[in-house]
């Protein structure tokens, strides 16, 4: 488990997920879109997740609860494997902007 | 002698006649014989085709009701397959509504601890304030001595400051002994929510995947026997309309039987003419009879009306 924050921009930040993406990840994952500048566009980077449980997606529940309230937004890029299964499963196509 | 030999010649001809009749009904025997073996033959093979074909019929509507009960192609909501998948879904959903409210708990609980951490530091504040009064007292006390007398009074409230002072001191003491109870308990409190928040959903992955598996499976073998069947019920109809050579073959027996009968009666009429007319007058008789016979030969048209329309000639 491990996170990556890269702000891009002002207005963009990157959370690159590598390995499990789990509870272990909570408060770095928290500390990463509160500092941010509301407004902010968020990108959840899924490419080197190898897992993730329902502990992740109640985190990206809050950040997108976070980011609407901010008036920003929120997509997951490259999930492959579990992690799009479990995304699938879980519908969250409804709720996020998705990308294989 | 001449006499002798006509009474030979006529006993002959009526053996010859006796002999006709007999065989003509043997072979009419024969296939009539031959002709309820067919009948018998055809209506069996009808009645196991029809058999065949009904228990084909039963074994699809079996096997449709099975498909039904598992996958309800108009998703309705009431069959098994889909009734699973909607509780499937409802247990995800409960199960990461659950996580979020958990992940939001501990997210509060991270902002409780922070102001109990300001509690301590106010704690700490109280402390330093207890030193200080503390430190005030001991000096006071000190200056009570050096006036003496004057001073005892001034004593006891000097006395009474530090006993306040060390009040103060128990009393944040206290405060961060609650601090550290209520942090423990915290720490209680996060630990089981992390423990609602984190579920694995492989196996909830898993069960979906199956259930869709077996849903189109389903699907691949109701298609599968929806043909197989038509290929049956097609092979049956095929079968049911070859029996109908039945008919045929009754048509061609009953025009041998007609013509082995004629036959005989052609061979009883010239026994009839050589027994009866005279010597000289045989050869009219008998070149109209051999005339007559060769309509024997004539064919025999067999109605084929069911197997395809119009007829065939076969003989």
């Amino acid at each position: 488990m491990a996170l990556e924050t890269v702000r891009q921009s002002d207005t963009c930040t990157v959370i690159k997920v590598v390995g499990r993406f789990d509870f272990s990840c909570h408060a770095s994952f928290r500390e990463a879109y509160t500092g941010a500048p509301s407004g902010s566009e968020f990108v959840v980077d899924m490419g080197e997740a190898s897992y993730m449980d329902s502990a992740a997606l109640g985190m990206l529940l809050l950040l997108r609860e976070h980011v609407q309230q901010q008036g920003g937004r929120v997509s997951i890029t490259n999930c492959r494997g579990q992690t799009y299964d479990v995304l699938q499963i879980a519908n969250f196509h409804r709720l996020f902007k998705i990308a294989q | 002698m001449a006499e002798t030999d006509a009474k030979s010649v006529r006993e002959a001809l009526r053996e010859y006649e006796a002999s006709i009749n007999a065989a003509t009904s043997m072979i009419r025997g024969d296939l009539e014989r031959a002709r309820t073996m067919v009948r018998d033959a055809t209506a069996r093979l009808s009645r196991s085709f029809d058999a065949l074909h009904n228990a084909a019929a039963s074994q699809r509507a079996a096997l449709q009701s099975v498909a039904t009960a598992f996958y309800d192609s108009e998703g309705n909501g009431r069959s098994f397959a889909s009734s699973t998948e909607a509780l499937m879904r409802q247990f995800v959903d409960e199960v990461v509504r659950v996580s979020r409210d958990s992940v939001r708990i501990i997210d509060q609980l991270a902002d409780l601890s922070q102001r109990v951490s300001g509690i301590v530091v106010s704690a700490d504040a109280i402390d330093g304030l207890a030193r200080e009064t503390r430190f005030i007292a001991f000096n006071a006390r000190i200056e009570t001595h050096r006036a003496g007398d004057a001073g005892r009074t001034f004593k006891v409230v000097a006395d009474e400051v530090k006993r306040l002072a060390n009040a103060s001191s128990t009393l944040s003491n206290q405060i961060r002994q609650n601090v550290s109870e209520c942090n423990t308990q915290l720490a209680q409190v996060h630990k089981t929510s992390a423990g609602l928040a984190s579920h694995d959903l492989s196996r909830a992955i898993e069960s979906h995947r199956g259930l869709s598996g077996a849903i189109a499976k389903l699907d691949t073998v109701n298609q599968e026997l929806d043909g197989m069947l038509e290929t049956v019920s097609t092979s049956v109809s095929e079968a049911v309309r070859a029996l109908q050579f039945e008919d045929m073959v009754t048509q061609i027996l009953n025009a041998t039987v007609q013509r082995v009968e004629r036959l005989g009666e052609f061979s009883v009429r010239a026994v009839q003419i050589m027994e009866r007319a005279p010597q000289g007058d045989r050869a009219t008789p008998l070149t109209a009879l051999v005339e007559e016979m060769r309509t024997l030969g004539d064919r025999v048209a067999v109605q084929q009306s069911t197997v395809d329309h119009g007829s065939v000639e076969l003989f």
